[in-house]
């Protein structure tokens, strides 16, 4: 029929709508990066040419390719003659491992609190609220230096330091995501069905809080690492001789003027990965959730 | 003098009357008070009084209406009723078991034999879970049906209220508002209870779409001998579905009667104003229709009026309106008011 054909012609004008997860070609890149990120930190061991903690000392400060070294060290040797290419590509272990335990655990921890603030409400939730504003008010780096100083360097230490300083935002973004789900017909509802308030928790009001904390997390990663970073470069953090990016660039410090790959190939790994971290935590922002647009 | 013979004779009538009918619904002085808090403590400075001492019943298989207008405090009689929030004060005994006395577990139990439709069929659906988890949840909650049963319930159930039973594997926003109050009303349907409040069910709806699931509603009242307390403020409607309706302002019920004898003999001038509102689709009759307009605003249910709470803006107050409240009484069978003046 002419009218049917007409309403499926459209006008010139009209434009398809990007379909919801058509990836623009920076996150795609970020996600790129991340996900090589991911593969080198696993086949660390295969990817890397010399071990990352015994140098040869013969072979000390040899520059970079790009600096007239020699293709045997790509990215030059450190003081101690270890080849900068294989600490950076163990560093990724590093960089890895800590972010992901840590931001398991500050997800299990702001999730679980939030959650519980935000259904439960009275006491519990001003005792929640009162410990997430305080954590958010403390300077918080100052407080994990001196902590790191009292329990000393060590990688559980970093992750329990790190972890009591990044859940508070998640909780409180989850209590408010809370709060406006539960007055939610739906939730009334399962009540009236008999649902137990475990029951409504887990099977109502999670399943609704995930795609913030999805976004939350993401952009988290960039503070992990900078985070992590930071304290390895103050002598607070992992304990060398593990290839830390953050302890690189602090041990290329005394180097830098005679030697400034020593600092800038961790710094440059560091940089990378959180601004991949970071483009593709606001493009899920955007596309997941408008209303985070302040976090 | 009349009064203390009517009390008696009041008494009389609804003891044997209970006895005789089948009362699914029993409420006696029913209050919910919400507490208004202030200053930096958040001490308690007054109540709302969203319902304030309510008596009636519902008869088995039959439908209450209830109407009155925004803020009168319908709804919150249907969740005090079904214990979604807790009464301040009184009784709700359904099948003669008290509800406002159990907790936890029990209660949740006892949630099977009383369910609810809501007014909002886009709220009232919980967007992550497919039409089947929606309809099926009551049932895997109480342990009803197991298995391939439960599928099979679900898909009669969905038939039941005029659904493909296909559409169970959908999500809520695949569907028109009218279909989601037919999800909502089958996830009702599903752990057969006795008693429903439907809480403003066709409000949302087109006229053409109310008239539909109205129409549902009834038959699956005959189908599944259901008892409804229906909540609107559409006076058209709630004429069309009731047995009996009660009107409530402010917290309290006005007037309560069989919905012909209501209509077409209100003796509560609040009743008599709601009644005179309502347009009729004869154009000459409506040409000499009288409205009754009240002057004023409804007040604030924090510090309601003394004596009647309809005092403020009644046409026809006298002086012992301002000061003593009017009693809750039976003027002829099944005709029930609370007025001085009658």
């Amino acid at each position: 029929m002419t009218t049917d054909s007409e309403f499926v012609k459209a006008p010139a004008t009209m434009v398809a709508a990007p379909s919801r997860f058509a990836m623009p070609i920076l996150p795609a890149l970020s996600l790129a990066v991340m996900v090589s990120l991911v593969v080198v930190a696993l086949f660390a061991p295969l990817l890397a040419p010399h071990s990352e903690r015994h140098g040869q000392l013969q072979y000390s400060l040899e520059p970079p390719v790009f600096d007239g070294g020699t293709i045997r060290f790509p990215l030059g040797t450190d003081i101690h003659g270890r080849d900068q290419l294989s600490r950076v590509i163990y560093g990724a272990r590093i960089s890895v491992s800590v972010v992901l335990v840590i931001l398991v655990f500050k997800t299990l921890i702001g999730v679980g609190l939030g959650l519980v603030a935000g259904f439960f409400g009275g006491i519990l939730d001003s005792l929640i609220m009162s410990t997430v504003d305080i954590l958010i008010a403390f300077p918080a780096f100052l407080l994990a230096i001196l902590m790191a100083v009292i329990f000393g360097p060590s990688f559980l230490n970093v992750i329990l330091i790190i972890t009591l300083f990044i859940w508070p935002p998640t909780a409180r973004q989850v209590r408010v995501e809370v709060l406006a789900l539960k007055q939610q017909d739906f939730v009334t509802l399962a009540r009236c069905a008999g649902s137990s308030n475990t029951r409504i928790m887990i099977k109502h009001i999670l399943p609704g809080v995930i795609p913030t904390v999805l976004v939350i997390t993401t952009l988290q990663v960039g503070t992990v690492i900078l985070f992590e970073a930071a304290l390895s470069f103050l002598g607070v953090g992992i304990p060398p001789p593990a290839p830390s990016w953050g302890g690189m660039v602090s041990e290329g410090r005394a180097q830098l003027t005679s030697a400034p790959w020593l600092s800038i190939v961790p710094g440059f790994a560091i940089f990378a990965t959180v601004l991949a971290t970071n483009t593709l935590g606001d493009w899920l922002r955007d596309r997941l959730d408008p209303r985070l647009q302040t976090l | 003098m009349t009064s203390e013979n009517t009390d008696a004779a009041v008494a009389e009538r609804t003891g044997s009357s209970a006895a005789a009918e089948d009362h699914l619904l029993e409420v006696e002085g029913l209050k919910v008070y919400f507490p208004v808090t202030a200053g930096l403590f958040q001490r308690k400075v007054a109540d709302i009084r969203a319902v304030d001492g309510l008596d009636f019943y519902v008869k088995r298989g039959e439908t209450l209406g209830l109407v009155g207008e925004s803020g009168c405090g319908k709804s919150t009689t249907g969740r005090g009723i079904l214990q979604l929030v807790r009464p301040t004060e009184g009784s709700v005994q359904l099948d003669g078991n008290e509800l406002t006395t159990l907790k936890g577990s029990a209660l949740r139990r006892f949630r099977r034999r009383m369910q609810m439709v809501f007014q909002d069929p886009y709220s009232s659906l919980n967007p992550r879970m497919s039409v089947r988890d929606i309809v099926s949840e009551p049932m895997q909650i109480h342990g009803l049906y197991k298995g391939s049963e439960r599928r099979d319930r679900v898909a009669y159930l969905l038939n039941a209220v005029g659904l493909n039973p296909y559409f169970a594997r959908r999500f809520p926003h695949e569907f028109s508002g009218g279909q989601r109050q037919r999800i909502g009303i089958a996830r009702a349907l599903a752990v057969e209870p006795d008693f429903i409040v439907c809480d403003e069910p066709v409000s949302a709806l087109d006229v053409s779409i109310q008239a539909q699931v109205i129409n549902l509603l009834e038959d699956l009242q005959s189908e599944f001998n259901l008892t409804y307390l229906f909540i609107a403020h559409d006076l058209a409607v709630v004429r069309h579905i009731s047995d009996r309706v009660a009107v409530m302002y402010l917290g309290k019920m006005m007037e309560l009667a069989g919905s012909n004898e209501l209509y077409q003999n209100p003796l509560h001038p609040y009743t008599k104003a709601l009644m005179s509102a309502v347009p009729i689709t004869d154009p000459v009759v409506e040409r000499s229709r009288e409205r009754i307009i009240l002057t004023g605003d409804v007040p604030s249910p924090v510090r309601p009026p003394p004596g009647c709470v309809f005092n403020t803006r009644c046409p026809i107050a006298i002086d012992a309106c301002y000061e003593v409240i009017p009693e809750w009484r039976e003027v002829s069978p099944e005709h029930w008011v609370a007025c001085h003046r009658i």
